[in-house]
């Protein structure tokens, strides 16, 4: 051993004009060092946006497309990372009280808008405010920010890394800035909000130097609002963007000829409500016996191709944790005993139970008829309400939906808030639950609500997305945060992006538990 | 004792409630799945402290599955390990939820594989690591660790097994702002006790024997490319490099004969659970140091990595 140990010391010796020279010569290199510059065009479906928090729909498909161009310009007090924890953003630690009722987040130092004013607790606390469930109140205490709630919020960490909660401050034309790694160019300032749908917008922001986190690797990023599906793909393929949103049809295409495609967890639902104004909704037998026709196997395998998943709990597996509890068996011979004893007019005849997609998307109107397919192999009688265009006062009367059929996004990390808000606006009444937090009293909540079969999963399917092989250091997460500040461009020409094995947050969506 | 908030708290607690819920607190035998939840061993080792509290020597957990009266199951969440107790109690089915913090269950190690070149796994940190060397004690000298991260300099000793903290040098101005951090040490023999530190357009110098602050000036940032790695059972002096992917694709160490084009193939490799951010040595060419991010568990780790004889 001695004697290694001295023959070793005398090589290293003789060696050392050889590390000089190795330590110059270029090898391969520990992972490549990030670029700066490029601008990475990004294109969205989605036809308008608003970065205004307090205007974004919950459930609603743009709030996605809201809250990743927002996560450009705005920070959170605190982010999710893939592995669980909880990091600090604009608050560098937060303590809460034993009863998690009072939390108390200290906000960092030096921070900075983009106007140049320093980043200060009233600012955090004055944009939260008027975000938050009603219940939360968010005050100022010197550096610090307070967060005050009747009902405990073991929660909180989870609602204030997600969903709608950055923080902003209004300048005064009405404008909303941040302290983000981007800032909007003033030549975009003047894009119309949500519900004054402008299609073809383009955005574009600008790296912001003084970001607290550091500027980021990419000088700019255009974004393209309301592309088409096809179109997305097309720019994709041909280099005219690096980053789009791809609708799930498109998404199967691209994957088959090799274009790079990022697949989320499931987080758009898609379900049936019966309308509570509705006099055949306010049957029992005929809801249970709907909810047992459905075939959502051929749904998710078939109409979708296999891009999306039977659904079968309000909450999907990978936020709940336990939405493999709840079966959506279909069960023909229990759905016609229950038809047979029902009266010949309720879903039948002259009274049709009327089924009316939220958005008549392609993928809504198949849905629909797939409805309306299953329900009459038990007897019951649907129409999908499929009309667009414009319709007279009798005909409008006539198309009164006893069943909406619509579509969730899921937008909070947590499962107890997610479930809270979904209830507010799909069954449109407030909670009178509390503590959701705790899973014993969500699960119980949840079971409640669809052994009620006014709600009705049917498929859930993931956010898609195709990339350029330039696109480097693509670290999003599986709840669909896209973290574009960490991502740099590779010079055209240059060697493709690796991708031999995925991150864990770029997988495909997982499958249901058996 | 388990702490309250802790993982095997909430596992006994779950346990607790399911063997009130059961009747004449008997259990047949308990149905454990773990849906990649957590790592197997850690998932047995819950198992074995939900039985344990739930009845002792009365449970036969490894009784057939699909049979038992307890059936539990383990879901990873974005922020939770949730833990469904599903119960047949001769009244109906009960469900209990445990919900743990992921943030607070410790991280693994991963599996060590024995190929030529070997890596031991020294350190490992949630914070992200710049660059690391392991500095071989000496004469009786104990180990020394030393890792750099964006804004501070620590130092570790070996004693009785396990690493102490013995300096904690922060960078001050030299500390880097940038978004995807890089930074190196730089360690020679000759000088034991100090260490060059190549940041963000500054070269900084820190002694690793006392508490007095790093000196840096202006400097040019260039990136190292690899190390030299040699065995101690022949002369032959190798290149250590990474594959160089990005932050989001698993790594691989190579070993190269330096005297040849970069474009050789790699006489021996070795997979890592994550992108390779610095490879740097404080043994000379007897053993280099790696950091990884591992990209199971979020971690940055410190391997050893050295040149095994005769295999």
């Amino acid at each position: 051993m001695k004697s290694t140990e001295l023959r070793w010391r005398a090589g290293c010796k003789r060696l050392a004009p050889l590390v000089t020279l190795v330590l110059i010569i270029s090898g391969a290199q520990a992972t490549t060092k990030p670029r700066t510059g490029g601008v990475l065009r990004v294109e969205f479906l989605a036809s308008s946006s608003t970065l205004d928090p307090r205007a974004w729909k919950t459930g609603s498909r743009d709030f996605a497309t809201n809250e990743r161009i927002a996560s450009l310009v705005f920070d959170r007090l605190v982010a999710l990372d893939n592995y669980g924890r909880f990091v600090p953003q604009l608050a560098t630690e937060w303590t809460h009280d034993t009863s998690f009722r009072r939390w108390q987040f200290t906000i960092r130092l030096g921070v900075k808008f983009s106007d140049g004013a320093a980043l200060t607790a009233a600012d955090a606390a004055g944009a939260l405010a008027l975000l938050l469930p009603e219940d939360l109140k968010a005050t100022a205490s010197g550096n610090s920010v307070i967060f005050q709630s009747a009902e405990q919020r073991p929660d909180l960490l989870e609602i204030l890394a997600s969903g709608p909660y950055f923080v902003y401050r209004a300048i005064p034309d009405g404008v909303l800035i941040g302290t983000g790694p981007f800032t909007l160019d003033d030549t975009s300032r003047g894009f119309k909000p949500v519900g004054e749908a402008a299609a073809n917008q383009h955005l574009r922001f600008s790296a912001n130097e003084s970001c607290w986190a550091g500027r980021p690797f990419l000088d700019a990023v255009d974004v393209s609002l309301g592309v088409p599906p096809l179109r997305a793909l097309f720019d994709l393929q041909v280099g005219k963007a690096e980053l789009v949103e791809l609708a799930p049809d498109i998404a199967r295409r691209a994957a088959q000829s090799n274009t790079r495609v990022w697949a989320s967890s499931p987080l758009t639902l898609y379900a049936l409500r019966f309308d509570s104004g509705q006099p055949q909704s306010e049957n029992v037998a005929l809801r249970e016996a709907l909810a047992l026709s459905l075939d959502r196997t051929t749904m998710a395998g078939v109409l979708l191709q296999k891009q999306g998943e039977p659904a079968a709990a309000l909450l999907p597996q990978w936020l709940s944790g336990y939405a493999f509890l709840f079966r959506a068996e279909m069960d023909i011979e229990r759905a016609k005993q229950l038809r047979a004893s029902l009266p010949a007019n309720v879903a039948g005849g002259a009274s049709p139970l009327r089924v009316q997609p939220q958005a008549l998307s392609d993928l809504a109107r198949l849905l629909a008829e797939r409805v309306a397919v299953n329900a009459r192999q038990v007897g019951l009688s649907v129409q999908p309400l499929l009309k667009t265009g414009a319709r007279d006062a009798s005909s409008r009367a006539a198309d009164v939906a006893d069943v909406h059929l619509f579509v969730w996004r899921y937008s909070l990390l947590s499962p107890g808030e997610e479930l809270r808000e979904f209830a507010r606006v799909e069954l449109a009444k407030d909670s009178k639950e509390s503590n959701v937090a705790d899973p014993d009293r969500r699960y119980a909540w949840e079971r409640k609500i669809l052994e009620e079969r006014k709600l009705i999963p049917l498929v859930a399917l993931p956010d898609y997305a195709g990339l350029a092989p330039t696109v480097r250091d693509w670290q999003p997460s599986a709840w669909g945060e896209w973290r574009l500040a960490d991502v740099w461009l590779e010079p055209a020409g240059a060697e493709p992006a690796v991708t031999r094995n995925p991150s864990p947050a770029v997988t495909a969506a997982s499958g249901v538990r058996p | 004792m388990a702490r309250g908030d802790s993982a095997e708290h909430h596992v006994r607690e779950l346990a607790h409630r399911v063997s009130a819920e059961l009747a004449k607190n008997k259990v047949n035998c308990v149905n454990w799945n773990n849906h990649k939840a957590v790592s197997e061993s850690r998932s047995q080792q819950w198992k074995g402290m939900f039985v344990e509290e739930l009845q002792g020597a009365q449970s036969d957990s490894a009784a057939a599955a699909g049979n038992c009266d307890v059936s539990v199951y383990l879901e990873r969440t974005p922020a939770q390990v949730v833990l469904t107790a599903d119960v047949e109690n001769g009244n109906g089915k009960q469900v209990l939820f445990a919900a743990i913090p992921r943030a607070g269950i410790p991280a693994e190690s991963g599996s060590v594989s024995a190929q030529r070149l070997e890596k031991e796994l020294l350190w490992q940190q949630s914070e992200r690591i710049l660059d690391a060397i392991f500095v071989h004690g000496e004469d009786g000298a104990s180990d020394r660790l030393v890792v750099l991260q964006k804004d501070v300099l620590n130092v570790y000793e070996k004693r009785s097994g396990s690493w102490k903290e013995v300096q904690s040098k922060p960078l001050g101005d030299a500390t880097t702002t940038q978004r995807g951090p890089h930074g190196e040490l730089y360690y020679s023999m000759d000088q034991a006790d100090r260490v060059k530190m190549v940041l963000a357009g500054k070269t900084c110098q820190a002694n690793l024997g006392d508490a007095a602050a790093p000196s840096c000036q202006q400097n040019l940032d260039v990136w190292r490319t690899g190390m030299l790695l040699s065995s101690s059972c022949s002369s032959q002096v190798w290149w250590l490099r990474s594959d160089g992917g990005d932050m989001t694709v698993p790594d691989r160490l190579e070993l190269t004969n330096p005297s040849l084009p970069a474009t050789q193939a790699p006489v021996a490799e070795l997979a890592t659970p994550g992108p390779v951010l610095s490879i740097s040595s404080g043994e000379a060419l007897r053993a280099d140091t790696a950091v990884v991010f591992n990209l199971s568990t979020g971690n940055y780790e410190v391997y050893r990595i050295a040149l095994a004889c005769g295999l």
